[in-house]
């Protein structure tokens, strides 16, 4: 089972999950929270995601890049990342206008869940866009079964990372928003992982 | 009716031509600049204006300065010389502003597209330089 990196990447905003919403019980074992986890993705569409281990009592699970508007909610071409995503589909002359002299600004978003007892402090180091499709492509596609009915410890938890990237233009490069405009629960409920007051 | 007309006519018509256009690139180059087209990487776009065009602009406008301080006679040039060369500018300059225009219907990049812009305009603009040298480097 690959191990999530530790300590994870520097972050862009971060929230520790109610505990009732994905965990339902003291020392529960780690499928059903993962379950969970996963009925949340499957919500909010991600279908494309991988899995790590914490240590040997904890796991995080990894989504896939995403677009997304100022708001946080994905874009119709949300999977797209390429500069071409912005780009209006049919003519008008505002449209030209508009693309004639405004830059294409983008805005991307990896959202990371871990569900540790550890305590989550960041790296030093900051993340990419691509050192984090990386590590989706690194990760599993499933929790193995030791660790499913693994108990998660007393003090376990599960927060989200958020890594939020802006591209100021279609020639530059996205790089790591260090500070989001958006907290990490805006950011979870934008993007249709549970409602905003479930978060609170 | 006379197939000549004046060198000092010919010069004038070809660097209004020139400022004229220039000056409509240059004021759409900086439009999009403020407006933050090309985000933090703006000077690549000038890099691709100043070697389109200024060039060719500076021989033209140091030319004029040169014979602004002579004499000059009564020289004529063919008018069928001066019609291509004036045409040939305008073609450039059309291609060139074109270039801008057109980046937004491209798939390619702001930068790109103007990166690649020099594949035709490298081209044309030997051709416009030869042309326009008979106008402005021949000896008045």
């Amino acid at each position: 089972m690959p191990q999530f990196p530790w300590p994870p990447p520097r972050w862009s905003s971060r929230a520790v999950l109610p505990a009732a919403l994905v965990i339902a019980r003291e020392s529960e074992p780690l499928g059903p929270i993962f379950d969970r986890l996963r009925e949340a993705l499957r919500r909010a569409d991600i279908s494309e995601w991988s899995v790590f281990a914490v240590g040997g009592e904890g796991f995080a699970i990894v989504s896939r890049l995403e677009n997304i508007d100022d708001d946080g909610r994905p874009t119709p071409t949300r999977w797209s990342i390429d500069r071409l995503s912005a780009r209006p589909r049919s003519f008008s002359i505002p449209g030209y206008i508009a693309a004639l002299f405004n830059a294409s600004p983008g805005r991307y978003r990896v959202v990371a869940f871990v569900v540790t007892a550890w305590p989550v402090t960041a790296s030093s180091s900051h993340a990419t866009p691509a050192t984090m499709e990386n590590l989706l492509a690194s990760g599993a596609g499933d929790l193995p079964y030791e660790l499913r009915i693994t108990p998660l410890p007393r003090s376990g938890r599960c927060e989200a990372l958020v890594y939020e990237f802006f591209r100021p233009s279609e020639d530059d490069s996205p790089t790591q928003v260090t500070a989001s405009r958006l907290s990490a629960i805006q950011h979870l409920a934008a993007a249709g992982l549970w409602h905003a007051e479930d978060l609170r | 009716m006379s197939d000549r007309v004046t060198l000092a006519t010919a010069q004038n018509r070809l660097a209004i031509l020139w400022l004229t256009a220039t000056g409509a690139i240059f004021v759409l180059l900086l439009a999009q600049t403020v407006a933050g087209k090309y985000g933090g990487q703006a000077e690549r776009a000038w890099a691709w204006f100043v070697p389109a065009l200024v060039p060719t602009l500076s021989l033209i406008l140091s030319s004029l300065a040169y014979a602004a301080t002579k004499r000059t006679g009564r020289n004529t040039v063919e008018k069928r010389a001066y019609r291509i060369s004036f045409l040939l500018s305008a073609f450039y300059l059309l291609v060139a502003l074109s270039t801008l225009l057109l980046q937004p219907f491209s798939d390619l990049s702001p930068l790109e597209f103007l990166s690649m812009s020099h594949l035709w305009l490298g081209a044309l603009q030997g051709l416009v330089g030869v042309a326009l040298g008979a106008f402005f480097t021949s000896k008045m």
